[in-house]
């Protein structure tokens, strides 16, 4: 099957079979997911004993296990909740942008958010985690309502949309940077290890802040499928199908921003997982969006915890950012992706002069 | 593609006198820029107490700053924005691509990225070798981006090199900013290489790095004429007695040259090199000489505001002054990209 392409009549056709196929994969990744949960809250500088730690999650109190919960939990869950948000936020993008190769952070959505955490941090550096959530969202919805505004000419090209968002991008970064020049040492060192995307420090008042927004965002974007799965054929064909092409990609946008919104203000900037969870998802479910969905952000959220579990033992007792892990991995698929031959003009008719 | 290319006229393309009272416009005023540039922000001396300091700069204060600062930092400008400006333009032409920069091709993250790799691994500190590192970093990723662009299928597009560009960046600033990261203390040290500045750069600093910047130029300004040719098709340009492989190493090595050049000097310095040659081609057309020199004094006269900029906005701090190039040079591609034409 050719990725990207619109999703193939198949899937209509053989619907038994594609919904037996998604609750498998769906069953072994949330299987993947608790399993390593349970293996990255017992590995680090000391080790717990699994079977010992499944009982603390069911009650039974140890003081010491207590205590490594509430140091290592809120840390994995916050890297969980932040890679399902990018996973899901990369599949609603390259759903409605249909376009195998964008994600949130390389269209400038994430740069965004970075500006406005730093923005935040450097004017009110006491403030309450509460308000990272929303200002990165604000963040990311300025870059997206900027980005969508000036790739707008007579309709939209996805070839404008990725070269206005890496325009986008670069102003976002440039801005971050004089924000990071104008505020205090304090203040640069911690806004500096977040721009890397690091969960480290993480506790459970973060998981709290950035819960509500990642759950609600992603129910809504769920409940939303339908419509962004139309959005995946070309225009003529969504809008015989009665899909109102704007509206719906107007608020489809709004979901990924908000889930990347959410995902920033968990663990920062960690690249590329918005691009390589919606990949990995498609050859696994296809493209039918609601499953497709489902299953970056599952994936999203296990690649991210894998990283970040890495990322805190294997340097150990150096504290590797997630976000440098999943950049290493990510840049170089991504790269390979393009070279594939991947065609990034989509199919409205505008394309680069060769 | 087998398009016929139809010569790229500019607002001054017929008009030769024009050209070249534009172009002598343009030389003093990046000269006055760079005067202003030393005299900014020294209090009431006057011009020629000024001038007077600058040439017998024996011991006074004033003499010193001059000469330890502020004309370093003004000469230092000017020559990184004209060969920001070649770079750009050398680019363009030989991959045909209207969103070429050295920045957007992630050259400049690459040698960034050998430069800090330079200075925590192997606690490299004189300026040549760092040079060097600057050099091979942007080597490495220039070498990277041109296996990409031909090891795709059928032909890249400017749009896919484009996105390989920035995803190479992307890599490349992660790697830069782990090292950081894993080296807190050097954070201070070495935020200049991330974002670009012209301060405290010494004299020393230029002398070591122009030659290379100097080849470079020397290179570009060689290759005039076959440069002119690179803008056709490969085939083309063959059956008009070009050696098409020898030409774009040529323009290749000259590129690296100056862009690596200019990451030693002065730090990763973004979109300077993408909005120079659209400016000059509004300007004078495709016409090559006329370009490549338009270009140059566009990219000092800018570089040199923009650093007068950095230094004034934020006193006491000072800004990078790759943050206000990108502010300036980021409008170019979403204007480039929105003209459709990303091919000229």
């Amino acid at each position: 099957m050719k990725h990207g392409n619109p999703p193939s009549a198949r899937t209509h056709i053989r619907p038994a079979y594609r919904w037996h196929r998604f609750t498998v994969v769906t069953a072994v990744l949330v299987l993947m997911m608790i399993l390593l949960f349970i293996v990255s809250l017992s590995v680090g500088e000391t080790f717990l004993d699994p079977l010992e730690l499944t009982q603390t999650l069911f009650g039974s109190t140890t003081p010491y296990n207590q205590l490594m919960l509430n140091l290592r939990a809120p840390r994995i869950l916050a890297a969980l909740l932040a890679g399902c948000a990018l996973g899901g936020a990369g599949a609603i993008l390259q759903a409605i942008i249909r376009n195998p190769l964008a994600s949130p952070d390389l269209l400038g959505i994430s740069g965004g958010s970075s500006a406005a955490i730093v923005g935040l941090l450097l004017l009110f550096p006491n403030v309450s985690v509460h308000w990272h959530p929303p200002a990165a969202l604000l963040g990311a919805l300025v870059a997206a309502i900027l980005i969508y505004g000036l790739a707008w000419r007579k309709g939209l090209s996805p070839t404008r949309l990725v070269l206005v968002g890496i325009a986008i991008g670069a102003m976002a970064a440039a801005l971050t940077t004089f924000l990071l020049v104008a505020s205090a040492p304090e203040v640069q060192s911690r806004a500096y290890v977040w721009l890397v995307g690091s969960v480290y420090g993480s506790d459970w008042p973060d998981v709290a802040a950035g819960l509500p927004w990642v759950l609600g965002f992603g129910l809504a974007s769920w409940l939303f499928a339908q419509h962004i799965h139309i959005l995946q054929f070309s225009d003529d064909v969504s809008a015989a199908l009665g899909a109102r092409l704007t509206p719906y990609r107007v608020i489809g946008f709004a979901l990924c921003v908000g889930l990347t919104g959410g995902a920033l203000a968990l663990g920062g900037a960690i690249g590329f997982v918005g691009l390589l969870a919606p990949h990995i998802a498609r050859m696994l479910v296809g493209t039918e969006f609601g499953k497709w969905f489902v299953t970056s952000a599952l994936l999203g959220g296990i690649i991210v915890m894998v990283a970040d579990t890495v990322g805190r033992t294997a340097f150990s007792p150096l504290d590797v950012p997630v976000g440098i892990f999943t950049s290493a991995v990510g840049a170089p698929f991504f790269i390979f992706l393009l070279l594939r031959g991947k065609r990034i003009e989509g199919r409205s008719g505008e394309h680069a002069a060769r | 593609m087998n398009s016929v290319r139809t010569v790229n006229e500019g607002v001054l393309t017929n008009r030769l006198w024009g050209k070249v009272w534009i172009l002598l416009l343009l030389f003093i005023g990046v000269l006055f820029s760079a005067l202003f540039s030393v005299c900014e922000g020294l209090g009431n001396s006057s011009i020629s107490a000024i001038l007077a300091a600058a040439l017998h700069p024996s011991g006074s204060q004033l003499g010193t700053v001059l000469q330890e600062v502020r004309i370093p930092r003004a000469l230092i400008g000017v020559i990184v924005g004209a060969c920001l400006g070649l770079s750009g333009v050398l680019l363009q032409t030989m991959t045909r691509n209207r969103l070429a920069d050295v920045g957007i091709f992630g050259l400049n993250a690459g040698a960034s990225f050998a430069v800090v790799l330079g200075i925590s691994l192997f606690g490299m500190t004189s300026v040549s070798a760092l040079t060097w590192m600057g050099l091979l970093g942007s080597l490495a990723a220039g070498a990277c981006v041109y296996l990409m662009a031909v090891s795709a299928p059928g032909r890249a597009s400017p749009t896919t090199i484009t996105l390989a560009g920035a995803a190479l960046t992307m890599l490349l600033s992660s790697l830069t900013h782990a090292l950081l990261v894993l080296d807190q203390p050097m954070l201070s040290q070495v935020l200049f290489w991330i974002s670009g500045s012209l301060a405290g750069r010494s004299m020393h600093a230029l002398l070591v790095t122009l030659p290379f910047l100097a080849a470079g130029a020397l290179i570009a300004v060689g290759m005039v004429r076959a440069l002119a040719l690179m803008e056709f098709e490969d085939d083309v340009a063959e059956g008009l007695g070009q050696r098409v492989l020898w030409m774009r190493l040529a323009a290749g090595l000259a590129v690296i040259l100056l862009a690596g050049g200019c990451v030693a000097l002065a730090g990763p310095v973004g979109f300077l090199g993408l909005m120079t040659p659209h400016l000059g081609r509004w300007l004078v057309g495709s016409s090559m000489p006329w370009l490549l020199s338009y270009s140059a004094c566009l990219g000092a006269l800018v570089l040199v505001w923009a650093d007068v900029a950095a230094r004034t906005v934020l006193q006491p701090s000072e800004l990078p002054i790759g943050v206000l190039t990108a502010l300036i040079g980021a409008p170019f591609l979403i204007h480039v990209a929105r003209r459709g034409g990303i091919r000229s």
